[in-house]
């Protein structure tokens, strides 16, 4: 196993040896000047790839204590509850879980297999600048993972204005947050940002009489220093960050002389560097090397640590050399290599009392490749790549994906995409929630999970007088060839977790349409339909847990110097299939509401959120007998908290 | 019945309420606001001034455009606030919008 002192070397060999460069730090950078000028709402992105980047007006129309709760105001993105045990949230794109989603900080892959659970509750809302959602098969040049999209996370920048915020909320569950962030310039060439984060839930309530805590207790440190340098012809991004987390659930009542609970102790730091060596400005030409290493230590008890238990180590290294360049004003290309690492060390007691299991696994991957953009104005946007990878686990496979983006007139915009991704699954890392089942948990040896991605996208502006309606809609496919299928249904006294044998697809359609009905005021409307279905046994069933349709409403008004704000939105959540017969659960209605009073210094936000109060009948099954095998709390669909009221407070320094 | 009685009130409210002396300033702020980030930069500082209506802040022009209540506030005050923010501007122009009740 390797050691922290050995860690940090390998962060250091890593990032050092590779060399010296960065393309996402380039290409970041081009972004940037490019997007921070365009405001800071919701906007669609330039380019081939379906995509909107969530700027910080956004994220703030609704209580956003982190990643997790950045998305209520998005049709596209679901988040929920993954169980009643942990408070783990896990996120759904195109109807397929998060774990198809690559989740990337600033290009550069983050939260990756035992990290990936909790991932949503490790980036608090304040220290966002935006979030870059696309949908689809993405470029090649993030690796070959992103089989239904990517979340890309934008942190406040060293080099903005310079400023300092103090950010402090409070809920009636006696939840507390305390973000603070700030940047300064320290030469012409050199600046810095600290992002502090204080986090904690201590209440013990059992509003639905279970006997179970409704959300767990917890505390949360999380800390990050960034760095940048800047000169003429070379650009250098680098920066630490640790997080310490812990999480109590289950029964506390007084009563009870042999409680069931669960504890989540998880640690994780993380280290990255992006070199950027500008060759050409006028053709923006520039080799990049990026690296990052992180390690995840967990100690996860279910029940009680000899009932059932998962601790992890692991460690992941990722570097990537990159070149690219505007050949002419339409021909560009980006080219490169990469290099990712993988390992975890994990002990686990599946069976209740039984001994624990020790199970490492490791991986690294070898890949490289090569993508063409033509570029004809705003009419045609074409970008093709391929690469190739070698995994010592895997060995080698090809990833081809395509993009068109056709712009006949300014009012229409036309998208289309295909590509293939691939996963490495690690069943314990990424499930190890559904140990708190009272089932028999099953892992069979699994393959990489492969899929086809295919969708496309109309993006409508249509003039109405001096405004202008956006309508957008959009159809995406996924095929899998091969998945890792959570199955609950081929024995209602077991999970397993095996290869497909069968067929497993999602189509989403979805239509959404925003406008600015009078100065101030502006609605949103949206509907998604989902049809995701697997093979479980010898049938093809819907997904379990997966609701049939989404819609939201969002009504937002401002005044003109925008100093008042209020934000409502309405989600219905479609009904869906419970799995092993038990059903199925009817669609239901989530409310949430926002006031913001900005002052000079400070900005006041009340707000409220699932104000229609509804909450999932018996979240937890059994719940009275958590030692039997017909405990479950991971069959989760719909909210466990009842409404929630809210302050939180935004200090200018 | 009812109409004329909402009316009345409507009216009497009317009568009541203080005059309001709607100006317009134009103020020239040089090339210190040069991009879309100093527009939105300026606007932010301003907007906290009692007073002022609605700020229109464009770099082309190097100008910043007000209507405010020359009852509650004044171009001095604009300029302070501007001050906060390392920013110095001359007024350019000022001309009275109406005078209403």
């Amino acid at each position: 196993m390797l050691r922290p002192f050995s860690f940090l070397s390998l962060l250091f060999i890593s990032s050092a040896a590779i060399a010296q460069t960065d393309t996402a730090s380039v290409r970041t950078e081009i972004i940037e000047e490019v997007s921070v000028t365009g405001g800071v709402k919701t906007r669609r992105m330039a380019g081939a790839v379906n995509g909107l980047r969530i700027g910080q007006e956004e994220l703030f129309r609704a209580a956003c204590c982190n990643l997790g709760e950045s998305f209520t105001t998005n049709p596209s993105v679901d988040v929920s509850y993954s169980d009643a045990a942990t408070g783990a949230k896990q996120i759904r794109l195109l109807g397929l879980s998060g774990t198809y989603v690559q989740m990337l900080a600033e290009t550069l892959p983050v939260f990756r297999g035992a990290a990936q659970p909790f991932a949503l509750g490790y980036v608090p809302g304040t220290w966002m600048k935006a979030i870059n959602v696309s949908k689809g098969a993405a470029s090649v040049k993030n690796g070959y993972e992103s089989l239904t999209g990517q979340i890309d996370i934008d942190y406040l920048k060293t080099d903005d204005e310079p400023s300092a915020h103090v950010n402090i909320f409070a809920d009636q569950m006696q939840r507390i947050q305390v973000d603070a962030d700030i940047n300064r310039q320290l030469t012409s060439s050199l600046s810095t940002a600290l992002l502090v984060h204080y986090g904690m839930g201590q209440e013990d309530s059992d509003h639905n009489g279970d006997g179970f805590i409704d959300s767990p207790k917890q505390r949360q440190y999380n800390i990050s220093s960034r760095w940048k340098l800047r000169l003429p012809r070379y650009i250098m991004h680098a920066g630490a960050s640790a997080i310490v987390d812990s999480r109590r659930s289950g029964q506390y009542g007084s009563n009870i002389t042999d409680p069931y609970r669960t504890g989540i102790s998880a640690h994780h730091y993380e280290g990255y560097m992006k070199h950027a060596f500008i060759i050409d400005p006028s053709h923006n030409s520039n080799i990049a090397l990026m690296a990052n290493a992180a390690m995840h230590l967990s100690d996860n008890v279910y029940g009680r640590s000899d009932w059932r238990s998962y601790d992890v180590n692991q460690k992941n290294v990722y570097a990537q050399l990159m070149y690219e360049s505007d050949l002419t004003d339409r021909h560009s290309i980006s080219t490169g290599v990469s290099f990712s690492h993988d390992y975890l060390s994990q002990h686990v007691r599946i069976k209740p009392l039984s001994p624990r299991q020790e199970l490492d696994e490791s991986e690294n991957v070898f890949g490289a490749y090569a993508q063409y953009t033509y570029t004809l104005g705003t009419k045609l946007t074409l970008m093709a790549g391929i690469r190739g990878d070698h995994s010592d686990m895997h060995g080698t496979f090809v990833t081809p994906r395509a993009h068109v983006k056709l712009s006949p007139a300014q009012w229409l915009s036309i998208r289309l995409s295909a590509g293939k991704g691939y996963r490495t699954v690690h069943a314990l890392a990424e499930n190890n929630n559904l140990l708190a089942s009272g089932r028999t948990f099953e892992v069979g040896k699994l393959s990489q999970e492969e899929a086809w991605n295919y969708g496309g996208s109309l993006a409508f502006i249509i003039p109405l007088g001096e405004r202008s309606l956006k309508l957008n809609t959009d159809y995406y496919y996924t095929h899998f060839i091969q998945q890792a299928v959570i199955d609950y249904d081929s024995d209602p006294t077991a999970i397993s977790i095996h290869n497909l044998h069968g067929r497993s697809f999602s189509h989403v359609w979805q239509v959404d349409a925003t406008c600015e009905v009078v100065d101030g005021l502006e609605l949103t409307a949206a509907y998604r339909r989902n049809d995701v279905r697997c093979t479980y046994g010898e049938s093809l069933l819907s997904k379990p847990l997966t609701n049939r349709y989404k819609a939201l409403f969002c009504v937002g008004y401002k005044t003109p110097l925008e100093l008042w704000q209020a934000d409502v939105t309405l989600q219905l959540n479609g009904g869906g299939r419970l799995p092993g017969g038990m059903g199925s659960f009817h669609s239901y209605p989530q409310l949430s509401a926002q006031l913001t009073r900005r002052f000079r210094y400070i900005d006041i936000s009340v707000g409220g959120e699932n104000l229609t109060g509804y909450r999932q009948h018996m979240p937890i099954i059994d719940a009275a007998h958590p030692w039997s095998p017909s405990f479950e709390p991971t069959l989760i669909y719909g909210p466990i908290e009842g409404a929630m009221g809210y302050v939180q407070l935004r200090i200018k320094i | 019945m009812k109409k004329i009685l909402f009316l009345s009130a409507l009216m009497f409210l009317a009568a009541t309420l203080p005059a309001k002396t709607l100006k317009k300033v134009t103020l020239y702020t040089g090339t210190q606001m040069h991009c879309q980030k100093c527009e939105k930069k300026v606007t932010e500082n301003l907007r906290y001034v009692t007073g002022i209506k609605s700020i229109k802040a464009d770099a082309p022009s190097q100008t910043i455009t007000i209507v405010y209540d020359a009852d509650k506030t004044t171009t001095d005050a604009m300029l302070k606030s501007l001050a906060k923010i390392k920013y110095t501007a001359e007024v350019k122009e000022v001309v009275d919008i109406k005078d209403e009740k």
